[in-house]
This record gives structure tokens, C-alpha cells and sequence, in this order.
């Protein structure tokens, strides 16, 4: 039963990115820290990032959110594992360390991204 | 402590849109009282609009902002106060999580305490304002820890039967 649930979810979630173009509809959540503190988060721009993905734009992908190309496919392992009841996505695992190293890159990335000068403008999504 | 399973992060995700939804309901019936009385109100202080000075209009807009200000702070505050309550109680776990199975412990396997249970919940902010990249971690931390279990030290555990 989770399992179908979980794969109408993906199903719809998918379709629904893929069909409505995030930059030009209003109804989506925005991102509360930018809302807040008019910074961009290390997760903005996530969602065109997946709908330019699904068109096969992936450099426009990489400029609205280049984590995409982190995030999409540990999804996708780990949505396979939980319909297939198999374990590939066990040795991706984060212990302690790896844990504080994620962190500390998504706190580089977000100061990076919200430096207004060429390289790092092209992470503003 | 019994021997306790840690919970997937797909049963997480599904109790936690079951919340989601509950949440709104109560949200849109508590908003929907809450706007009637405001329009009720302004509708009383202002008789005619188009007879507003430029201070009015912005006294005015001003207030509107206050408003959604507060909106925003109540919702919060209901949204913690549910979640600590419920999951700090005998139950340990919202009702999303209960209905998927899933109580919510210290790393131990024990209840929390109000305290421990307000500290995940307030932590939650974090993982939802970096665009819920704090949940996700979840799929992919040792013990299946979403970010605000790392902070508050908590584990989510499949209802021992």
C-alpha cells in the first residue's frame, strides 16, 4: 500500500513539473528564507532546476540549481529501493563526518550563490 | 528500551503530507474566522475608500502587512505547539505518524520531554527554510535523520507491534 502511494506521489509530482513551468506560475510555495532575508537558499531555484530537467535543459538545470545534480539522483536510488525493497542506496549513506561536510558545502554554496560578481553570479537562479 | 527500527524516510514523508493536509484544514477553517472578523472590522473603520488620505492609505497598508505578519507567526506557533504536544505526549507521535506506525524517541528509544520535543520542532524551521533540503536529509543520514533529529538528538521509530 506506502509503495503505491509512494509511486502515485512520484508520478503526479513528476507530471506536475513537467507540465506547469515553475517561473511562470504563482501558486507555488516560495522560499521562505528568501521571503525573509532576500537571500537566495541553497534549495531555490530546485524546482525549475527539475523542470528544466525534465525538458532536457540541463545547463539551465545547472543555472537554477546545480545540487539538482546532486539531489535527483540519490532520489531516485532511494525511491527505487523503497518500491524494489532492495539496499543499493545503503552504501550512500552519511555518517558523522559526512554529515558535517554536507553542511558546510550547502553553507558555501549558499554564500557563493549570493556573491553578485561573475563566476559566482551563474548560481543565481 | 525495547528494540526499536528505525523508520523510512518514505513513511516519514507520507505521515508527514497526512499532517500537512490536516494542518491546513484546521488552518483555512482558523483563517477563514479570523479574516471574516478583520473584514468585518475594516470594512466598520473605513466607510468610504475612496475618500482615504495618502497617510490613511498608508496606515492602512501598513495594518494589512501587520496582519499577514501575524498570520504567519500564528501558523507557526500552531504548527510547533501541535507537533511538540503530540509527540512529546503517550503517544509519541503526531497524528500523521501514527497513522503510518512511526513514533518519535530520543536516541535512546525514550519519550522526550516537552523540552526535547519543542527543541525538534523549533529546529524544523531550519529544515523547512533552506527549502526542506533539512527533510530530505533523511533519505540519506546513518540513522535515517531528517536535520532538526540531528540538532534535538531524536529518532523516528516504526511502532513497535
Amino acid at each position: 500500500m506506502n509503495k503505491i502511494i509512494l509511486a502515485v506521489l512520484t508520478i503526479v509530482i513528476t507530471a506536475f513539473y513537467f507540465f506547469w513551468n515553475p517561473s511562470k506560475i504563482s501558486f507555488l510555495p516560495l522560499c521562505p528564507f528568501k521571503n525573509f532575508t532576500g537571500f537566495y537558499c541553497p534549495g531555490c531555484g530546485g524546482q525549475r532546476a527539475f523542470h528544466d530537467i525534465l525538458h532536457g535543459n540541463f545547463i539551465a538545470a545547472f543555472h537554477a540549481n546545480l545540487l539538482i545534480y546532486l539531489f535527483l539522483p540519490m532520489a531516485i536510488l532511494k525511491l527505487f529501493d523503497e518500491l524494489t525493497d532492495t539496499t543499493l542506496s545503503a552504501n550512500l549513506v552519511l555518517k558523522k563526518n559526512g554529515i558535517g561536510l554536507f553542511l558546510t558545502c550547502l553553507i558555501v554554496f549558499t554564500i557563493l550563490r549570493n556573491i553578485p560578481e561573475y563566476p559566482f553570479n551563474q548560481l543565481i537562479p | 528500551m525495547q528494540n526499536l527500527q528505525l523508520a523510512d524516510g518514505g513513511k516519514r514523508l507520507i505521515a508527514f503530507l497526512i499532517d500537512a493536509v490536516i494542518l491546513s484544514v484546521v488552518f483555512g477553517i482558523l483563517f477563514s474566522i479570523l479574516g471574516a472578523i478583520g473584514m468585518i472590522g475594516v470594512a466598520s473603520a473605513i466607510p468610504d475608500a475612496d475618500d482615504m488620505s495618502g497617510a490613511e492609505g498608508a496606515g492602512f497598508i501598513a495594518a494589512m502587512a501587520g496582519a499577514g505578519l501575524m498570520i504567519q507567526v500564528l501558523s507557526l506557533a500552531v504548527q510547533i505547539g501541535y507537533f511538540t504536544i503530540m509527540e512529546s505526549s503517550e503517544r509519541q507521535a503526531t497524528i500523521g505518524k501514527s497513522v503510518m506506525g512511526l513514533i518519535v524517541a530520543d536516541e535512546n528509544g525514550n519519550r522526550l520531554d516537552t523540552q526535547k520535543a519543542l527543541a525538534r520542532n523549533i529546529s524544523r524551521i531550519l529544515s523547512g527554510l533552506i527549502c526542506g533540503i533539512g527533510y530530505f536529509m533523511a533519505f540519506f543520514t546513518e540513522k535515517k535523520q531528517a536535520l532538526h533529529d540531528i540538532i534535538a538528538k531524536t529518532n523516528v521509530y516504526t511502532k513497535p507491534v
